[in-house]
């Protein structure tokens, strides 16, 4: 058996709604998953041994503490490379050479570009020092939020509305490429084919196309992804890192998560 | 026998005030007009002696206004980098007294004459603050439309401001042609080229450089602005000098002028008052000079021993800490948390461990 780690912060659960459809597919993978509380590098403790343990209590239900010296891989998945503080840049700012939109004060691309710069690069030494620079590593972004996110606070996903999107999003994929192909792990963007339109991902793999009838959506459901996003995002992880493709796919991963449908 | 000297205060006999840096000696260094607590709204704004000023002033916990601020989404470096937080403005430095009241006619005016523009291999540059946007912007619309948001808060700290904090750093100066804008620094040094017929080098006189400051009060009071000012000196020389004459020479001439201006509107005008910023960084009167190894720039003992003695004459205490009688500092403006989902969505995790 070939063992993975999935190891993040909430966006993990994507996976983990998508585990039994995984284990299927890839009959040789053993999973397991850790969330890191708060998602702070700062709350885990990664011990000599290879132990990952968290500093502070783990919410009831989850481990606090894995052994990745006994994995073969590791995905660090919903790495934030601080897009919020794109999103906040162009919540607050007009982009000079962009479409205004009202904004009272404007700053300059070359600004975005330095700001971005060293925001990505702070965000790719703190995973460096995380976990040592592994190389069994592979780290992913967060994945964009979904299309129909409508009530997401504007500072959350500011290029959402922004009618420069695709530039706005290019210029922060451009720069964590960059910084993150100065360190030893792997880096995989979210694939094309989970991507809706520049910095957003499609309405059907979010988490609110999954909730029943009696229930609203709000905001994370919006920005947090289901189950076939999940194995979606894990069958591609597997085809480019591990070479692997899966064996059978016979159901979405939602509905045997929903309705305990075995593939 | 009676001499006029006879009942004169201590500060006034330089043998038992100089080579002094004791609170006593630097508090009897300046006598100030009118009082500033640390709530009064400062604005700074000058050469680039006025950055420290700013910075100190920041530090020791007195009201400077901020009109582009810019801490709450970057580190001070690449503030600074984009002239942003230097000074109550994004104006870049402002060495002379026309640039300054050039500076206040186009922040109160509502149709001011345009800026030149600059150009350095495909980039353009606000000729009149060409360094605080290093590489430049893409078109002139953005110089024009960056420059017209600066004018805008420039005005909205003329209008808050209680007291104006200038430096004055040069006499010497490029006058554009077309516009007849003072230029902070020669074209074809950041951007553009220099071309004789589009400007000219010009060495203000004792007589502009008191004009220029008298027509700035006059533009702020005929907007209903109250601002008084404090004037200060550059301690720092120039660079370099296009008169002809030796750049030492061309120092003292712009340092004495300016000087010389300052001294007569504080003895004669209400609304003018001079700290001794370039005595105490330049002489001996406080154990100095504090000029670093190039003779040019203060040093960082220099600059606080400057702060140290603006608190302590305005009765304010030392700059680290406060002086008992001292209102509280201005709480800075909090910064806003980063938007983050995580703390919510810990419930979506465990719902998909739960499962």
């Amino acid at each position: 058996m070939t063992r993975v780690a999935i190891i993040g912060n909430s966006h993990i659960g994507a996976y983990m709604m998508a585990r039994e459809a995984i284990e299927v597919a890839f009959p040789t993978l053993e999973l397991s998953f850790f969330a890191l509380p708060r998602h702070s590098f700062a709350s885990c403790h990664y011990d000599e041994s290879g132990v990952l343990i968290a500093r502070e209590p783990a919410a009831e239900g989850l481990p606090d503490r894995i052994d990745l010296n006994e994995q073969d891989h590791i995905l660090l998945a919903g790495q934030s490379f601080a897009i919020s503080g794109l999103s906040r840049m162009i919540d607050d700012f007009d982009i000079l050479g962009l479409p205004a939109r009202g904004r009272a004060r404007s700053v300059s691309w070359a600004l975005l570009e330095e700001f971005l710069d060293f925001r990505i690069e702070r965000h790719c030494q703190k995973l460096a020092r995380f976990l040592r620079g592994d190389p069994r590593c592979v780290v992913a972004p967060t994945p964009f939020p979904a299309d129909g996110a409508a009530d997401l606070p504007e500072q959350a996903a500011g290029w959402l509305h922004h009618p420069a999107a695709a530039a706005l999003i290019g210029l922060w994929s451009k720069t964590v490429a960059f910084h993150m192909s100065g360190l030893p792990y792997g880096y995989m963007p979210q694939p094309d084919h989970l991507i809706e339109s520049p910095g957003r991902s499609a309405a059907a793999h979010a988490r609110a196309a999954a909730l029943g009838p009696d229930k609203t959506p709000s905001a994370p459901d919006y920005t947090h992804m289901n189950s076939d996003y999940g194995f979606a995002h894990f069958e591609a992880f597997a085809r480019q890192w591990l070479g692997l493709e899966p064996e059978c796919r016979t159901h979405s991963p939602r509905k045997e998560y929903d309705h305990g449908l075995g593939p | 026998m009676r001499s006029p000297y006879q009942d004169l205060p201590e500060r006034a006999f330089w043998r038992s005030c100089v080579g002094r840096d004791d609170d006593a000696a630097l508090a009897q260094l300046w006598a100030p007009k009118a009082g500033i607590t640390r709530q009064t709204a400062l604005m700074t704004i000058g050469s680039c002696f006025a950055q420290h000023l700013h910075r100190a002033l920041v530090r020791g916990g007195w009201h400077v206004l901020q009109g582009e601020d810019m801490s709450a989404h970057m580190p001070t470096n690449l503030c600074h980098r984009f002239g942003y937080n230097l000074f109550s403005g994004r104006y870049g430095n402002v060495y002379t007294a026309r640039q300054f009241r050039q500076l206040i006619e186009q922040a109160l005016s509502p149709d001011p004459v345009p800026a030149p523009i600059w150009e350095r291999q495909g980039r353009f540059f606000d000729a009149l603050r060409p360094t605080v946007e290093p590489e430049g912007l893409g078109h002139p619309d953005e110089v024009a439309q960056s420059r017209k948001e600066h004018l805008g808060a420039v005005r909205a700290v003329l209008e808050n401001t209680e007291c104006i904090i200038v430096t004055l750093g040069l006499t010497e100066s490029w006058i554009d042609t077309a516009s007849g804008y003072a230029l902070p620094t020669a074209p074809g040094t950041v951007a553009g080229d220099h071309d004789p017929a589009c400007e000219t080098f010009h060495n203000f006189t004792h007589g502009e450089v008191l004009e220029d400051l008298k027509a700035s009060r006059d533009l702020l009071r005929a907007a209903g602005l109250p601002a008084r000012f404090i004037l200060t000196v550059s301690p720092v020389p120039l660079v370099a000098t296009a008169g002809g004459d030796h750049v030492a020479s061309a120092t003292a001439y712009s340092k004495a002028v300016l000087r010389a201006v300052c001294g007569e509107l504080q003895m004669s005008d209400p609304d003018f008052d001079y700290f001794p910023a370039y005595e105490i960084i330049t002489t001996t009167i406080a154990r100095g000079p504090y000029l670093d190894q190039f003779a040019r720039q203060p040093t960082d003992d220099g600059v606080q021993l400057v702060l140290r003695t603006f608190s302590l004459a305005l009765g304010a205490g030392d700059t680290a800490g406060k002086g008992p009688e001292d209102s509280p500092a201005i709480p800075p403006v909090p910064v806003p948390a980063p938007a983050d989902d995580d703390t919510i969505c810990e419930e979506i995790l465990l719902e998909a461990f739960r499962k």
